[in-house]
């Protein structure tokens, strides 16, 4: 390849120069005048109205009903308290992603993040040193085991699990065998409402034998074949809890291929669409649904005030415990059960 | 005629038969550069997007430091790869490394010797683990990809045994607020530190000793490497014990970074070294390794998941971008080297799954110059 004669060879002439000048000084001028404009108008952070706040949710497991229902609310919120809301999660459930994004948003520098940590002990670092340069953060869904946050919400694990127990012990008149299908080792909300459950049951029907906790892994076919092993090594199995959407599926098919529907029944967690579909079919007996919508919605509200200095840190206690609701065939169809509780895939 | 390291070693070691091109080196340095240069761009390109945030340097530590680990998985699997072996339990060795060495820590007092004594816990658990899966590839002669397989679920287990389901959190947080998510001089965390150490180490080993020429003829031709009087399974031990101690490690920092083991995590841990490793350069099948290049590939999907938080791409967006990004960035690579072995992959495929060396009737002998 031939070297050409001088690097300047095709330099541009004066004529060029100059047009090229009143380009680019014209295209300054116009920036300028957006910018400035942009400034001025209203909503912008320039003028008198309440400040347009930058808050950023950071979830794990995006994909699962539960947190798009949480999304809603926390999308409500933001659009009603004029809060810039950036929605950012990983699709499994390990925190060790989850902590990565966290990182990640942090450098944007939003004023507030809300965060649901999959673990209660590798999130405390992170949350304290973001506390301490100044950014609120709120927790939801899961718990932290210091508490370093703002506020924490999150509905009381062992409660629902002590209701589930509650709805089954009944149901069952005190007398029988329940087994216990969770996701995963490890996880500190199934380990809550499995305890909770367990506890509830040795407490109110002692009668009731509660099989060891099997482990679906929130695969509704790993859950089915553990079920039917179940049904199978248990005849007088009369009940089954599940605490997880999936886990409760395949439970529920298993119950159903062994045709033991009428006998055995199941009691899930969360209120799924899928889950509200089985329950109004008679595959299970009773769901124990969380207010994702609420705690998704007080989460940025409360974040808005904050950092708007509406409320003050003494003001705010540290705990905001969300209910449950034993969503039953009869009352799902009820106004507030059907607007206020069940999940939703996508905002109405 | 040169100075290179091989003529050196062919001279000095009478017993050491193989004979070689006089100017061969192992391939390394050219996939290396590609992968590094294409980390560059997608670095460059995510800095635009997002304002220049992606460069400031809270954002490149942060890179170094989510990627330590994964550097770690992916120099052990190159390794082995290029041994014609592959370990798919490296995930799961991480997580037990961290409960043996968390429940070590947890037990002991002052908050310095239980780090250190639990550091050595971690890296013996792990090279554990590894001669674990070389006895059972060596004496009971399983491949190594059902042997891995296997141990993937026998470790787990173990794991989930110890700790009854629970995560290991009553770590000495000492290690955590110094160490784990430290720097040194507020800009390399010290995790990447040991990762770097190590990559350094890796890259001396396989450059410069029989250690790694001989690991480089095991996946380049076992049967050549016995008939040449190279010790097999003495080689393989090590190997697997190296991956092994580097999952030791990982574990280590795993712990330390967030005062936690992780049973539920780490699922994907062996797939991603295994692409990392391939991604920069080492060959799936053995006898060709690239330590930058496993190095810089385990960065770019560090930085793939870091950019595109920091851009702001919702989720599932990322899922599919990522992928997009691998090929784009593989394909980039082959273009910018010569051909690679014209050993079927259908032949190759069964050779790694019936565990017997790929023939290699057709390769030229010029594929093994740079």
């Amino acid at each position: 390849m031939r070297k050409p004669k001088s690097l300047l060879q095709n330099r541009p002439g004066k004529t060029e120069l100059i047009r090229g000048l009143r380009t680019s000084g014209n295209a300054v001028c116009f920036a300028m005048v957006v910018a400035v404009g942009t400034a001025l108008t209203p909503g912008s952070g320039w003028t008198k109205a309440a400040p347009r706040l930058n808050i950023a949710f950071v979830v794990a497991d995006s994909a699962d009903p539960f947190y798009l229902t949480m999304k809603c609310g926390a999308m409500k919120a933001a659009a009603e308290m004029n809060v810039d809301l950036s929605w950012q999660g990983s699709t499994s459930v390990d925190y060790a992603p989850e902590i990565s994004i966290l990182h990640a948003v942090e450098l944007k520098k939003p004023q507030g993040i809300v965060l649901a940590p999959f673990s209660p002990t590798a999130f405390i670092a992170p949350v304290k040193a973001l506390m301490d340069a100044g950014t609120a953060v709120v927790t939801v869904d899961g718990n932290l085991a210091q508490k370093v946050e703002l506020q924490n919400i999150h509905t009381d694990n062992a409660g629902a699990g002590a209701s589930a127990a509650d709805m089954l012990g009944e149901a069952l008149h005190g007398e029988g065998t329940v087994g216990v299908i969770t996701f995963q080792p490890g996880i500190p909300v199934e380990i809550a409402r499995v305890n909770g459950f367990v506890d509830e049951m040795h407490k109110r029907f002692p009668h009731v034998k509660v099989l060891a906790t099997q482990y679906g892994g929130a695969d509704a076919g790993k859950s089915a074949t553990i079920t039917s092993g179940l049904l199978a090594s248990h005849p007088d199995i009369a009940g089954i809890y599940a605490t997880d959407t999936n886990d409760a599926e395949g439970a529920a098919s298993a119950v159903r291929a062994a045709g033991d529907a009428a006998k055995v029944k199941v009691v899930a967690y969360d209120a799924a669409p899928e889950e509200v579909k089985a329950l109004r079919s008679g595959l299970f007996s009773a769901l124990v649904a969380q207010e994702p919508y609420q705690e998704g919605y007080r989460a940025v509200e409360l974040l808005a005030k904050y950092l708007r200095h509406e409320i003050t840190k003494e003001e705010i206690p540290y705990l905001y415990q969300t209910g449950d609701v034993v969503v039953t065939k009869a009352n799902v169809d009820s106004p507030t059960v059907a607007h206020t509780i069940l999940y939703e895939s996508t905002c109405s | 005629m040169n100075s290179g390291a091989i003529s050196d070693l062919t001279d000095q070691d009478q017993n050491d038969s193989l004979v070689l091109p006089a100017n061969w080196r192992p391939r390394t340095a050219g996939p290396a550069l590609s992968i590094f240069a294409v980390d560059v761009a997608v670095v460059l390109i995510f800095s635009l997007l997002s304002g220049f945030v992606f460069l400031a340097p809270q954002s490149l530590s942060n890179i170094a430091l989510d990627g330590s680990e994964s550097v770690l998985l992916c120099i052990g699997s190159a390794f082995l790869l290029g041994a014609g072996e592959i370990d798919i339990s490296i995930g799961a060795n991480v997580i037990l490394s961290s409960v043996v060495g968390g429940k070590t820590m947890a037990a002991l007092g002052s908050p310095l010797t239980a780090s250190l004594i639990g550091a050595c816990a971690c890296i013996l658990c792990g090279a554990a683990v590894g001669a674990f899966n070389a006895l059972v590839v060596i004496r009971l002669r399983v491949t190594s990809f059902i042997t891995t397989l296997a141990s993937l679920g026998i470790v787990t287990g173990i794991a989930y045994v110890l700790t009854n389901g629970y995560n290991v959190s009553n770590v000495p947080l000492g290690l955590q607020s110094d160490f784990g998510v430290a720097k040194l001089g507020d800009l390399l965390p010290y995790p990447a530190l040991i990762a770097l150490a190590f990559a350094l180490a890796a890259w001396f080993v396989l450059s410069h000793t029989r250690f790694g020429l001989h690991t480089l003829a095991l996946g380049s031709s076992r049967e050549a490497a016995v008939r040449a009087g190279i010790d097999v399974h003495s080689r393989l031990m090590a190997l697997f014990m190296l991956a092994g101690g580097a999952a030791g490690v990982s574990g280590f920092i795993d712990l330390s970074r967030y005062a936690s083991t992780n049973l539920s995590g780490h699922q994907t841990d062996a797939l991603a070294a295994i692409a990392g490793a391939v991604i920069g350069g080492t060959n799936l099948f053995g006898g060709r390794i690239s330590i930058g290049g496993a190095v810089f590939g385990a960065l770019l999907a560090v930085i793939l998941q870091d950019g595109l938080v920091v851009v702001g791409l919702a989720a599932f967006y990322q899922l599919i971008a990522v992928g997009i990004v691998l090929i784009a960035a593989v394909s980039v690579r082959e273009f910018a080297q010569s051909g690679d072995s014209t050993v079927p992959f259908s032949s190759r495929l069964m050779a790694l799954l019936y565990g017997h060396a790929p023939t290699k009737a057709h390769a030229p002998v010029g594929n093994w110059r740079v």
